[in-house]
């Protein structure tokens, strides 16, 4: 029966793998089978016809070698949207001004603040790999740097009117820096507008604003800066992956079943609303040449909406529900291919089968009169009404993040510099479900529909909230969970770097505590004594060192090498078994342990750039925890899948390099292989979720040698630049992934869900063989040119400057690329048949474009 | 300049405002007291009938002609599954086949139905009259109408209906059974067996008979159980009173088919052994 699966493949911060998200519970259920996908990456992509600007020059980059270097760019922005992510990661330390704005719960940066605020996000240093930074220890991916301060804007105003067809269709900007006037003032204002009424995926929209405010005020050798910045958006979803055969059904492999028509206009259930602003106070000082101290307080706060229908003893409202489909009818126990062409038939003659049918829903809210008995808990009072059977509502995370930062850099000599640092950063997180739409009926209930009532029959176990029973929903109110996570960071690091002409080597160690404890609301009546009130914390002491060296051969040919020990607290969402019910904790929550080496050659003329690198990590006592509704006939319920002690390996090599042929036509290009994989067999417990029964079934996962689902694992990207001195410049890019493997369900890989499978047979192969998704090639095609608008009007002053930037993506319109494929976690345990839930698959975007006029000046 | 600069300005404003994104939705009107009014030219005695004078087991396909009735039973205490009663106003009742779960939502008691009954298959399914989507000629196992194709056959109408059982002694059951199966009945003056009374309505893993008399005695009945329902872990009353319920049969025996609880009002003192 359910629905989304949002599996949160933990290896966090090391092997990122964040694959499928995580979401669900045992309560009242999302809608769909669509699993959701984790931040990073997605709204990278979406910054991506932000970040269309102008050059590459725009990613400045601390390492010595990096502004030559087309890597991290390309990797990025050309490959990003193939779910590339480098060395299987994409885990970068980000700071702003000098505060971090990784997420503490999740361990990666949301982007969505700093949406629409290019034009004053552009003043970065990034350090690669385990390259020292000065700002920070930095993560085994680097260190991203970003100074928004009003100091740092370029003077001048930017007017940009963007054209484009993604998740929206247009974009105005406005930017006004007005560079640091002579009492050593400056400010800087930014707001743009993002929109769109339907985006390049059906039913999808778009709706964005961005405002960021900046003052600096430098007083002698101290610079003072606040900033503060949000972007409160609404914007309307995709379902994040269907089976193929909805998407043969449906004749698009941008199928979204997130929508359906109400009253003729197509309405969307999944829309993500947020605002959460940033604040940050920073000081920079400089007592001398040699030294540098930046202070920094932030504060960040509002809510994240996320919605979707909710239903209560309901038929699934997906549309796509595997129920629904002619394949339903071709499994076993009762084949029957005439059935399952007569759906087919159906379906195709009629498409909004595959759309929610908002009227259906309202219409059996309508009709569902029931009287609800002791209401609240109080005796006799019962009240009669439409009971609504499906509901919208929001999951809301309403966090508040406070975060400290000083770093110090001082040269001792010539030779010798010093970076540290004092970190801390506690953030509260309150979960919540709130009903926003009775969709028609006069009200909800706060009951979980999945407690099992069967054999021993405990009217406590429906109520999620013991303290409120049998509580009436209306619009606005909580339900469901309720809860409140505390996390508390504190780093304390130091570096010391020597530079000589020879050799460049440094260490650089970080001290860590991590502390979290969850606080419950409601007094779920499965667990009465683990789910109200404050748990007990769970602390945790975590190390990191590092060191590495560059030997100059000469000034051309650089090699280096760095290694790197860490242990990483583990996520609070892998070390409590099912955060949102109860505060019960998996057996032995430990640290991760990360070993990673790194080394490569460098090789940069006037005309050549090239980088070769390889590198591994090595992770041990990983957890992953996933939720899934079990089908196994001996379960047939909601259960946190924990597997615990997983080993994983990230090996791979880089290489890239640029060549200019004269001075107008240069090359680069890129390759980056590498394999991410399991490295032991994990045990795994499973916890059901319907029962306060917490004893565990534990058994063996073979998964030894399966790929982690990081991304494409082999690209290759290549393109030809045509830069002359005229004020226009074009390039070509051409790029190849490969290697993309699906992620598996490691229940797959178990003796119970090959038990009587002979091995060998074509049913075992199709059990355990992990799926590679096909290989994509595709073109690129960008181009820009810019005008001096005196040349218009003579009167005009000459650093008026009009920009146009264009760019065609996929312009062979390959529709048919595949850049998430996953094994459903739900699997038919009786005829150990896995095409009953088939992979889910999500496409990238055929051809698409972006165009941007910008006026400068 | 400024001009320029105050231009630019209010054409972005402009542009800006005009790009509201709509984001508001009426609800749709209430569908329930729009009633389709589709032509009905058949009645459901007459699939009872003709179901009947098949042998157990043996369906036939059934042409083009539509019936219409108000659905007197649902899934929404999960004793029935996956099939809903429909009675007409002719008095005529028959259980449609639907392959889905949580039919109440669209199809709750009261519910007013219109079927386009071409191409389903009328089955004599051990003993009981049933309309379904398929029916295995060799096996006679049934399929019922798979929940992407339901809309073809089914329309909604208004809601709601209200149909009064017929009331009838155990004698009138017994003695002119196909009258009254798949039809709402209310029986009067009712008790459950010694050994049927104070127990769960069904045992937890299996689906259970349980047997009702009427009160002076005359007869006896099987009421059907299902383990999945909401109060098969209820107890059964000892008192006496009326019920109300779904007369059916398994191949010769009759039987009762509760909706819910709410229909046993047997709360008088118990008079009968």
């Amino acid at each position: 029966m359910l629905r989304k699966v949002y599996v949160y493949i933990g290896l966090l911060s090391f092997l990122s793998v964040t694959v499928l998200g995580q979401e669900t519970n045992s309560d009242t259920v999302i809608i769909s089978n669509n699993d959701i996908p984790v931040i990073t990456i997605d709204d990278n992509v979406l910054n991506q016809d932000d970040d269309v600007s102008t050059s590459s020059s725009q990613n400045a980059s601390g390492m010595s070698f990096a502004s030559d270097d087309p890597f991290l760019f390309t990797a990025g922005f050309t490959l990003g949207q193939y779910k590339f992510r480098s060395r299987g990661v994409n885990n970068m330390e980000l700071q702003i001004n000098g505060i971090q704005i990784q997420d503490l719960e999740r361990g990666f940066a949301s982007f969505g603040s700093l949406g629409g605020l290019n034009d004053v996000m552009r003043s970065r240093k990034t350090t690669y790999g385990l390259s020292p930074s000065e700002y920070a220890y930095g993560n085994t991916n680097g260190t991203n740097y970003i100074d928004a301060s009003a100091a740092s804007q370029r003077k001048g105003t930017n007017i940009s009117f963007n054209q484009t067809n993604r998740s929206y269709r247009s974009r105005v900007m406005v930017t006004h820096n007005s560079g640091i006037d002579k009492k050593g003032w400056a400010y800087s204002l930014s707001a743009s507008r993002r929109w769109a009424n339907e985006g390049y995926v059906a039913g999808t929209f778009y709706d964005g604003y961005s405002l960021y405010g900046s003052v600096s005020k430098i007083i002698k050798n101290s610079q003072f800066n606040f900033t503060a910045f949000a972007a409160p958006t609404t914007r309307g979803q995709a379902i994040y992956a269907a089976i193929d055969e909805v998407y043969q059904l449906s004749n698009d492999n941008q199928y979204n079943g997130a929508w359906g028509y109400q009253n003729g206009v197509k309405r969307n259930s999944r829309v993500v609303k947020v605002f959460q602003p940033v604040l940050i106070a920073n000081h920079t000082w400089k007592p001398s040449d040699r030294t540098r101290l930046n202070t920094a307080i932030g504060y960040e706060f509002g809510k994240y909406n996320n919605s979707s229908i909710d239903f209560y003893n309901a038929y699934n409202p997906d549309p796509s529900y595997y129920r629904n489909l002619p394949s339903y009818y071709l499994n076993p126990p009762d084949p029957n291919p005439a059935i399952a062409n007569a759906i087919r038939s159906e379906i195709l003659s009629n498409p909004n089968l595959l759309q929610l049918d908002w009227h259906g829903m309202y219409n059996a809210n309508n009709s569902n009169v029931e009287t609800i008995k002791n209401v609240n808990g109080i005796a006799g009072n019962d009240v009669t009404g439409k009971r609504s059977l499906y509901v919208l509502s929001n999951r809301v995370d309403d966090m508040k993040k406070y975060s400290f930062n000083t770093n110090i850099e001082h040269e001792v000599n010539e030779h010798i510099g010093l970076n540290g640092g004092v970190k801390f950063v506690a953030q509260q997180d309150r979960y919540y479900k709130q009903l926003i739409d009775l969709m028609g009926g006069d009200f909800f209930l706060n009951y979980n529909q999945f407690a099992n009532q069967q054999n021993v029959p405990n009217p406590a176990f429906s109520q999620n909230d013991i303290n409120n029973p049998n509580q009436l929903i209306k619009k606005d109110d909580v339900y469901g969970y309720d809860y409140k996570l505390n996390i508390n960071k504190f780093d304390a690091w130091g570096q010391v770097a020597f530079d000589y002409d020879r050799i460049d080597f440094f260490f650089a160690a970080n001290l860590g505590y991590t502390s979290f404890n969850r606080e419950g609301f409601m007094k779920n009546g499965l667990f009465p004594d683990n789910s109200f009130g404050k748990s007990t914390s769970h602390d945790f002491m975590t190390h990191k060192t590092k060191g590495g060296f560059t030997v100059k051969i000469d000034s051309r040919n650089h090699l280096y090498a760095n290694v790197d020990y860490t242990t990483e607290a583990p996520a609070v969402i892998n070390t409590y078994i099912s955060v949102r019910t109860r505060d019960f904790t998996i057996k032995d929550p430990v640290v991760l342990k990360a070993k990673t080496m790194e080394c490569g050659y460098v090789f940069k003329s006037d005309k050549v750039f090239v980088r070769a690198t390889g590198y591994i990590t090595d992770v041990t006592d990983a957890v992953v925890n996933m939720q899934f509704f079990n089908d196994d006939p001996s379960v047939v319920s909601f259960v946190n899948y924990i597997l615990s002690d997983v080993s994983a390996r990230n090996i791979g090599t880089e290489f890239s390099g640029s060549l200019k042929l004269d001075d107008k036509w240069s090359l680069t290009g890129l390759a980056a292989i590498g394999q991410t994989f399991y490295t032991n067999r994990p045990s795994v417990n499973f916890y059901q979720d319907n029962q306060p029964d917490q004893t565990s079934v534990e058994r063996k996962v073979y998964i030894k040698n399966y790929y982690l689902p990081v991304g494409p694992q082999s690209v290759y990207s290549f393109a030809i630049n045509y830069r002359p001195r005229t004020f226009w410049f074009g390039k070509i890019n051409f790029n190849y992934t490969d290697r993309n493997y699906v992620g598996i369900n490691p229940d797959r890989r178990t003796q119970q869900a090959t038990d009587l499978v002979s091995p060998d047979s074509e049913n075992w192969k199709e059990i355990v063989d992990q799926e590679k998704l096909p290989a994509a090639f595709t073109i690129d095609i960008s181009g820009g040119k810019s005008f001096r608008l005196n040349k218009l009007y003579k009167k005009i002053n000459y650093n008026k400057l009009l920009v146009l930037n264009a760019g065609v993506v996929n312009v062979l319109n390959n529709t048919n690329i595949k850049v998430v494929g996953y094994e459903q976690l739900r699997y038919d345990y009786n005829n150990r048949n896995p095409s009953k839930f088939p992979n889910k698959y999500d496409y990238a975007f055929g051809i698409n474009y972006y165009a941007t006029l910008s006026l400068r000046f | 300049m400024k001009i320029l600069k105050l231009s630019i300005l209010s054409v972005l404003f402009t542009v800006s405002i005009t790009s509201c994104v709509k984001q508001e939705y009426d609800a749709p009107p209430n569908a329930n007291s729009i009633d389709p009014s589709k032509v009905v030219n058949s009645q459901i005695s007459y699939l009872t009938e003709s179901c009947l004078n098949l042998e157990s087991n043996k369906a036939r396909v059934l042409g083009d002609s539509t019936i219409s009735g108000v659905v007197i039973g649902d899934d929404r205490s999960g004793n029935i599954y996956k099939q809903i009663y429909v009675q007409d106003s002719a008095g005529g009742g028959i259980i449609l086949l639907l392959d889905r779960t949580n039919l109440y939502g669209d199809y709750p008691v009261g519910r007013k139905v219109y079927v386009n009954l071409k191409g389903l298959y009328l089955v004599n399914y051990r003993g009981l009259p049933e309309i379904a989507y398929y029916v295995d000629p060799a096996t006679g196992s049934t399929s019922g109408i798979p929940s992407s194709l339901i809309g073809d056959f089914i329309t909604k109408g208004s809601y709601p209906n209200t149909v009064t059982p017929k009331v009838v002694t155990i004698s009138d059951l017994f003695s002119s059974p196909a009258r009254y199966l798949n039809t709402l009945i209310k029986m009067e003056d009712m008790q459950f067996d010694v050994a049927s009374s104070g127990v769960l309505y069904s045992n937890p893993s299996s689906s259970t008979n349980r047997t009702i008399k009427d009160c002076p005695f005359t007869g006896a009945l099987t009421m059907y159980n299902s383990s999945y329902s909401t109060f098969q872990s209820a107890i059964t009353p000892s008192g006496k009173g009326s019920i109300t319920g779904i007369f059916t049969t398994y191949y010769t025996t009759p039987q009762f088919v509760l909706r819910d609880t709410l229909d046993v009002l047997l709360t008088g003192a118990r008079t009968c052994p």
